[in-house]
C-alpha cells in the first residue's frame, strides 16, 4: 500500500461510517418532523455511503475479504434507522395510550 | 437523602478532582512534544503520560461507582447494605490514589526489584499502580460488588437492570486480576493484558454505563422501565457480540497467530453498527421530548455521549481498524486521537450527565438553570473535537511519512516528528487542550455553585431592596 493509498483508504473508511451517521440522524429528523425533504436527504446520505463503499471496493488496495465486508456492512446499515425507529415507536406505544 | 447517595456525591467530587489532575497531566504531556527538554529529569514525559491515563481510568471508575451508589437506593427503595464499609472503602480509595499519585510524581521509578513492584510501580501500562494499591482497587471493587448484590438480594427486587449490573460486576472484578501476574514473555503478557484493557473498556464498562444510562433515563425523562430494560438487553447483546471479539484488533502485531487479523478486523468492523442504533435512539428521545427537560445539562451530556461514542469509537475507530490500515496507524497519534474521542464519548459524557442529575436532586432544584453549563459544555466539546482533530492530523503525518514512506525506521520516526504537519498538529492539540481546560474550570464552577447562585442573587436582590439578607 502506497502512502497515498493508505491516506485515501482510511479517509474513505471514516467517511463511510460518518455517512452512515448522517443517514441515521437525517432519517430520525425526517420522521420526527414529518419532513419528506429530510427523509430524502437521509436516503441521499445513504446513497453517498453506498458510493463510498463502491469506491472502497473498486479503487483501494484492501484485500477482497475486507472489501466484501465493507459492502456487506453497507447493506446492513440500510435497515438500522427504520427498524430501530419502528421498534422504538412500538416500545413507546403502550405508554402513550395510557397517558 | 440516603447515605448511599451522600457517598455517591463524595465519589463524584473525587472523580471531578481527578478529572482536573488528568487535564493538567494532559497539558503537560502535550507540552513535551513542543519543547525539547521540558521538565527533563524532573518530571519526564512517561510520568506525565502515566498520570494522565491512570487518572482518566480512576476518575471514570469513581464516576461509575458513584453513579451506582446514587441510583441503587432509588432502584431498590432501601439503603445500600454495608454502607459503612463502602464509606470506609471510599476514604481508603482516595488515600491510596493520593499516595500513588505522590509516589509517581516524587519517586517516579525504582530498580527492577520486588520492592519497586510492590511500592512504586508495577510497570504495566495503564495499570502502573504499585501492587499494594492494585490490591486496594480489588478490595474496593469487591466491597462495591457486595453492596450491590446484597442490597438487591435483601430488597428481594432483582430488576432487569440490576440483574445485568450484577452479572457485569463479576468480569469487572475478575478482569482486573490480570493486572497482577508478571509474565516475562512479551507476547503472552500483552495477550492477557489486553483482556484487562479492552474487555474492561469495550465490554464491562460499556455494560456498566449502559445500566447507569438506563437508570438515568428513567430519572431524567421518566422513560418506562420496560423501554430502558428492553433497550439495555439489545445493547448488551450487540455490544458484547461485536466488542468481545473486537479484542482481536489489539492482537494484530503482538506476536499472536495470524487468524486474529481476520477475527479482529471482522468484529471491529461491526462495532459501529450498534452505535448507529444508539444515535437513532438518542435523536428519537430528544425529538419526542422536544428537548424539554428539567435538567438540560444532563440531557445534553447524554446526547453528547451517543454522538461522541459514534464519532469517536465508530468513525475514528473504523478509519484505522482494518489490519491493512492498522499496520501503519497503530501506536501513532492517530490511535491517540481515536482513544481520546472514544473515551470522551463513551464514558466521560455519561458520568457528567449523572453528576448533573445527582446535583439536581441533592440540591432540590426543580430546574437546572444558568449559562455556565452551556459554556462548559461548549468549551469541553470544542476542546475535545479540536484536540482529536489536531491529533488526527499529526497521526496521519506519522503514518504517512514515518510508516508508509519511511518504513518505520528510527530515522523515519525522527523525521516524522519534525514534519510540519506533525508539529502543527501538536501545537493545535495544546491550544485546544487549553480550551478544554477552560471548559473544565467552568464545569467545576458550575458544579460547585449550581442552585446556590440563584439563592445568592435572591439574597443580593433582597439586600438592594432593603429587605433582610
Amino acid at each position: 500500500m502506497t502512502p497515498s493509498e493508505l491516506l485515501a483508504t482510511s479517509l474513505l473508511l471514516g467517511l463511510f461510517v460518518l455517512l452512515a451517521g448522517c443517514y441515521g440522524v437525517l432519517y430520525c429528523l425526517g420522521r420526527l418532523g414529518h419532513s419528506v425533504t429530510m427523509l430524502r436527504s437521509s436516503y441521499i446520505a445513504y446513497c453517498l455511503q453506498a458510493l463510498a463503499a463502491v469506491v472502497i471496493a473498486a479503487s483501494t488496495p484492501l484485500e477482497l475479504w475486507w472489501k466484501i465486508l465493507v459492502v456487506a456492512s453497507c447493506v446492513v446499515y440500510l435497515p438500522i434507522p427504520p427498524v430501530t425507529w419502528r421498534y422504538l415507536e412500538s416500545l413507546h406505544e403502550p405508554k402513550e395510550q395510557h397517558s | 437523602m440516603f447515605r448511599s447517595q451522600q457517598l455517591a456525591l463524595k465519589y463524584f467530587a473525587a472523580a471531578v478532582t481527578l478529572f482536573g489532575i488528568m487535564v493538567i497531566a494532559g497539558l503537560l504531556s502535550a507540552t513535551y512534544y513542543l519543547q525539547d527538554g521540558f521538565l527533563l529529569n524532573k518530571l519526564d514525559f512517561s510520568v506525565a503520560k502515566m498520570l494522565h491515563i491512570d487518572t482518566m481510568i480512576i476518575w471514570l471508575l469513581m464516576g461509575f461507582i458513584g453513579a451506582v451508589y446514587w441510583f441503587l437506593p432509588i432502584e431498590l427503595e432501601r439503603e445500600t447494605e454495608g454502607i459503612k464499609l463502602a464509606e470506609l472503602m471510599f476514604w481508603i480509595f482516595c488515600v491510596a490514589v493520593a499516595v500513588v499519585a505522590a509516589v509517581f510524581i516524587f519517586v517516579q521509578y525504582g530498580p527492577a526489584t520486588q520492592t519497586t513492584l510492590w511500592l512504586i510501580n508495577q510497570g504495566r501500562k495503564y495499570v502502573e499502580a504499585p501492587r499494594w494499591a492494585a490490591i486496594g482497587v480489588v478490595l474496593v471493587v469487591l466491597v462495591f460488588m457486595y453492596n450491590v448484590v446484597v442490597t438487591a438480594v435483601k430488597a428481594k427486587r432483582i430488576t432487569g437492570i440490576m440483574a445485568v449490573l450484577m452479572v457485569d460486576l463479576v468480569p469487572l472484578f475478575a478482569l482486573y486480576l490480570i493486572a497482577f501476574p508478571a509474565i516475562t514473555n512479551m507476547s503472552e503478557d500483552l495477550y492477557w493484558w489486553w483482556w484487562l484493557v479492552h474487555l474492561w473498556v469495550e465490554a464491562t464498562w460499556e455494560i456498566l454505563i449502559g445500566c447507569i444510562m438506563a437508570l438515568a433515563l428513567m430519572q431524567l425523562l421518566g422513560t418506562s422501565r420496560r423501554i430502558v430494560e428492553t433497550w439495555l438487553y439489545i445493547e448488551v447483546a450487540l455490544v458484547l457480540g461485536t466488542g468481545i471479539l473486537g479484542l482481536g484488533h489489539h492482537y494484530f502485531w503482538i506476536g499472536t497467530p495470524s487468524y486474529w487479523l481476520a477475527i479482529g478486523g471482522f468484529f471491529s468492523a461491526l462495532e459501529p453498527l450498534p452505535l448507529l442504533g444508539m444515535v437513532v435512539h438518542a435523536v428519537y428521545d430528544a425529538g419526542t421530548h422536544r428537548m424539554k427537560t428539567t435538567n438540560k445539562p444532563a440531557f445534553y451530556w447524554m446526547m453528547a455521549e451517543a454522538f461522541g461514542n459514534f464519532l469517536g469509537a465508530g468513525v475514528f475507530g473504523f478509519m484505522m481498524t482494518l489490519p491493512q490500515i492498522n499496520l501503519f496507524t497503530h501506536g501513532t497519534q492517530w490511535t491517540v486521537s481515536h482513544g481520546h474521542f472514544a473515551f470522551w464519548g463513551a464514558y466521560a459524557c455519561g458520568v457528567l450527565a449523572v453528576i448533573y442529575l445527582a446535583l439536581q436532586k441533592s440540591r432540590n432544584l426543580l430546574q437546572v438553570q444558568g449559562t455556565a453549563w452551556k459554556w462548559s459544555f461548549a468549551l469541553l466539546n470544542i476542546g475535545m473535537v479540536g484536540m482529536v482533530g489536531a491529533l488526527l492530523v499529526s497521526g496521519i503525518a506519522q503514518a504517512f511519512y514515518e510508516r508508509a514512506m519511511g518504513g518505520s525506521t528510527l530515522q523515519a520516526f525522527m523525521e516524522a516528528q519534525r514534519n510540519p504537519w506533525f508539529v502543527q498538529g501538536m501545537v493545535m492539540r495544546l491550544v485546544f487542550g487549553f480550551v478544554f481546560a477552560a471548559g473544565y474550570a467552568v464545569l467545576v464552577y458550575d458544579l460547585l455553585t449550581l442552585g446556590k447562585r440563584r439563592l445568592a442573587e435572591k439574597a443580593l436582590g433582597a439586600r438592594v431592596m432593603g429587605g433582610p439578607a
